[in-house]
């Protein structure tokens, strides 16, 4: 309700989507992944979206088996954010992603 | 206040609990095989049974090592709450709950929530590992716990095998505790194989 309300003010708020997107996606329930690929693309699309957008973007599009665009998306975190806590997994991912 | 309420409930639930000493093979939940080289002591509730095992060298508000083995798809990390670090009216803990098929980055939300009961989670580091012979997840954390504001490091490995959850967790204060007991506590998980 909080994301709706700040969406209503802003539409495009990156942090928001991104937020709001990170929320459908650790939630995981029924309908929430394509809510959170519709939040976390168009955080992505937005200018300046908090790095993380990419790894959430990343997570849900390797969850939908759509391997090019998750490689894309872990491709441009890990550039935003080389040193980023969780980038040892993410290459692992995306070395699976790219084989 | 809030030290002394912690310090009353650990008493209280100490009250209730047996402590053993452990060293040399452990199986845990039947299903899991470690060899401690260094003696643990392990705390046991008689009136749970919780999926994991509980061990610690200082105490249980100091350190721990849990060791999860065999948690199976729609079962809880947690039978009971785990109240001793719980401030004062607080809402009460919400379980995750292992479903087989998580990715990796998933079992770390999974024991991120976990430890979220406690207080404020950071997860510090994710890297892909072998974790009683299976391809896992290892994760470090820090939790600033509300209770008794004290701030722990926490590492966790985790792997699902046949689609149940294999996981230990060890976390202590990071001053001191931490660096002193890691080693003690990666030497278990190290030798950590499926039994069977």
């Amino acid at each position: 309700m909080l994301f709706d309300r700040l969406l209503a003010r802003k539409p495009a708020d990156p942090e928001v989507l991104y937020a709001r997107g990170e929320v459908y996606r650790l939630r995981g329930d029924k309908d929430d992944l394509p809510r959170a690929l519709d939040d976390l693309s168009r955080a992505a699309g937005a200018q300046k979206p908090p790095a993380e957008t990419f790894r959430s973007l990343g997570l849900v599009q390797r969850q939908l088996g759509n391997a090019q665009a998750a490689a894309e998306a872990f491709d441009r975190y890990l550039a935003l954010d080389p040193h980023a806590p969780d980038a040892g997994l993410l290459r692992s991912y995306l070395s699976d992603l790219k084989s | 206040m809030k030290r002394l309420f912690a310090l009353l409930l650990a008493a209280l639930l100490a009250a209730c609990t047996t402590i053993a000493k452990v060293e040399g093979d452990q199986v845990v939940n039947d299903k899991l095989v470690v060899k401690v080289p260094a003696a643990w002591n392990k705390v046991t509730d008689p009136w749970e049974h919780e999926p994991y095992d509980i061990w610690t060298q200082e105490g249980i508000p100091l350190d721990h090592l849990r060791l999860w083995a065999g948690v199976q798809s729609g079962q809880p990390l947690v039978a009971k709450p785990t109240v001793l670090f719980r401030a004062p009216g607080e809402k009460d803990p919400r379980y995750p709950t292992f479903v087989s098929g998580l990715p990796p980055d998933k079992l770390v939300s999974l024991f991120e929530a976990l430890y979220a009961n406690e207080g404020e989670v950071k997860i510090t580091r994710v890297d892909p590992t072998v974790f009683a012979g299976e391809k896992g997840v290892r994760f470090e954390f820090t939790l600033a716990r509300r209770a008794d504001d004290l701030v722990l490091k926490g590492v966790g490995w985790a792997a699902e095998h046949h689609h149940e959850l294999y996981a230990a967790t060890f976390a202590a204060p990071r001053l001191t505790f931490f660096s002193k007991l890691l080693p003690m506590a990666e030497a278990v998980v190290k030798t950590a194989h499926i039994k069977g």
